[in-house]
């Protein structure tokens, strides 16, 4: 490299710093630094502290999902905007290709009433058209089982009930519902169950991200709600979400039926593949079982537009 | 967190060598705003620390210089895209006064280079420290300073040929 033009380099830096504009009071940088880096302290404090207390909870409902290796999380810093694209971008892409098992079982600070929710809670498996649903009672035992598939136009439900042995299978039309919330009544319906209705809930930007927390062997990354759920109330209750650092898709939802209530409705999902071994949860064997005649009527089928 | 007692340090630092930092933070950064968000980054992260040993200016200085070769907000890519879009704006009408000028063309070509050569040019030849220098504070070798000085200019003199050669009368010092 020639020194002339070295030289010329040099002197171009010296011409530009020459117009640089000193501001005044060039000192109260330092007390802005302090400042700033007393917030940031303060920040990390809040976030640690609220991860510890919510594993505790967490730990205190370990469910029926097997272990799974833990994941270490990315070293870069995550947005909530990231996150929430990522997830999005998973239920929309490989979530649509597995099948969802979802495992809710609901806690409440007071006994619930009769006709409620199991008291063991349900399993849920999704596939395209196809949905099956297992209720238990309090001691883990299955009380029932239904397969739904629903085609455009018709269903087909074949239902188990373990107790008395017996199964119907029936027919019918499918009802579709189109609604259109209001634009600030985004977010999804009270219980999300399934990827669509999370994908609606995330596309709302209603969650802000809240650490991590080992959920099921897996450090999780916690979305909760934002100011517009905790201070609009866009929903009836609200949700917290945990997806995984490895596949984005969610791990765990959590729904509170109100804010500030210690009730809420737990789901646990596992993302499987469309495997024939997995497939086969669809197939309900009625062998054994007494034909009874199933309840007619129709499935409604309700699509809900942000 | 910094002692009360080093803030204080650091705002003597700052009234009598606060200027020339901040020239050096616009110059590696391209542009005035940047260089002061830069100085700003680079005080917060030294009263991150709880203490300071040895010269403060030099830890600061280092502080500033390995935010601008680590990509300071790893703008690099887009600082070198900008200058192709301008040029493409069909209504873009060159700015008379500096186009004569060489060396705020050069400035401007300086701008363009990526982070680390950015960087080594600057402490280069306007802090004029040496390879070896250069090579302690950016905590790399001597050879990577000297093939990033080498490659910066050489990008600086292609960014700037079609220039030089138009205006070859003018290009004298």
């Amino acid at each position: 490299m020639d020194t002339e033009f070295e030289e010329l380099v040099a002197d171009s830096m010296r011409r530009q710093a020459v117009a640089v504009a000193i501001p005044p009071g060039l000192t109260g940088m330092v007390q802005r630094a302090r400042r700033r880096e007393r917030q940031r302290q303060f920040a990390i404090r809040g976030v640690v502290g609220a991860t510890v207390a919510v594993g505790t909870a967490a730990a205190a409902v370990a469910l029926t999902a097997g272990p799974r290796p833990a994941q270490p999380g990315p070293a870069r810093a995550e947005t909530a905007a990231y996150v929430l694209r990522r997830t999005e971008k998973a239920l929309a892409g490989p979530a649509a290709r597995t099948i969802e098992y979802d495992r809710e079982t609901s806690h409440r600070e007071k006994p619930a009433p009769r006709t409620a929710f199991p008291p063991g809670g349900v399993a849920i498996w999704y596939y395209g058209e196809l949905t099956r649903l297992e209720s238990y009672a309090a001691n883990g035992k299955a009380i029932n089982a239904q397969v739904l598939r629903i085609g455009p136009r018709t269903f087909t439900e074949t239902t188990v009930n373990f107790g008395p042995r017996t199964w119907w299978r029936i027919t019918g039309p499918v009802k579709r519902n189109y609604v259109k919330l209001p634009a600030r009544k985004c977010g999804s319906p009270f219980n999300m169950t399934n990827p669509s209705a999370i994908r609606q809930a995330l596309s709302c930007g209603l969650y802000v991200l809240a650490g991590r927390q080992h959920v099921d062997g897996i450090d999780a990354i916690k979305l909760a709600p934002g100011p517009l759920i905790t201070h609009e109330h866009v929903l009836p209750g609200y949700n917290v979400i945990w997806v995984s650092p490895a596949t984005y898709l969610p791990v765990r939802i959590r729904s509170y039926h109100a804010e500030g209530s210690r009730s809420w409705i737990q789901e646990d999902f596992r993302w499987l593949p469309a495997t024939k071994v997995n497939l086969a949860a669809f197939h309900l064997s009625v062998a054994g079982f007494r034909k009874v005649k199933g309840p007619g009527g129709t499935v409604g089928v309700v699509t809900v537009s942000g | 967190m910094l002692e009360s007692a080093s803030c204080h340090e650091l705002e003597v630092l700052l009234a009598d060598r606060g200027p020339q930092l901040l020239r050096t933070a616009v110059l590696l950064a391209g542009s005035q705003h940047d260089g002061e968000d830069m100085l700003q980054t680079a005080l917060e992260r030294v009263v991150r620390r709880r203490r300071v040993d040895g010269d403060l200016e030099a830890y600061l200085r280092r502080v500033i210089y390995n935010l601008a070769a680590d990509g300071w907000r790893r703008r690099g890519a887009w600082n070198r895209k900008l200058p192709l879009v301008r040029a493409s704006q069909p209504d873009a009408v060159p700015d008379v006064a500096s186009a004569v000028d060489l060396r705020d063309a050069l400035i401007r070509t300086l701008r363009q280079l990526p982070p680390q050569q950015r960087t080594v040019i600057v402490l280069r030849y306007w802090e004029q420290l040496s390879e070896a220098e250069t090579a302690r504070v950016l905590g790399c070798t001597k050879g990577t300073v000297k093939a990033a000085a080498s490659r910066g200019l050489k990008r600086m003199r292609e960014l700037s040929e079609s220039w030089l050669t138009s205006n070859a009368g003018l290009a004298g010092r």
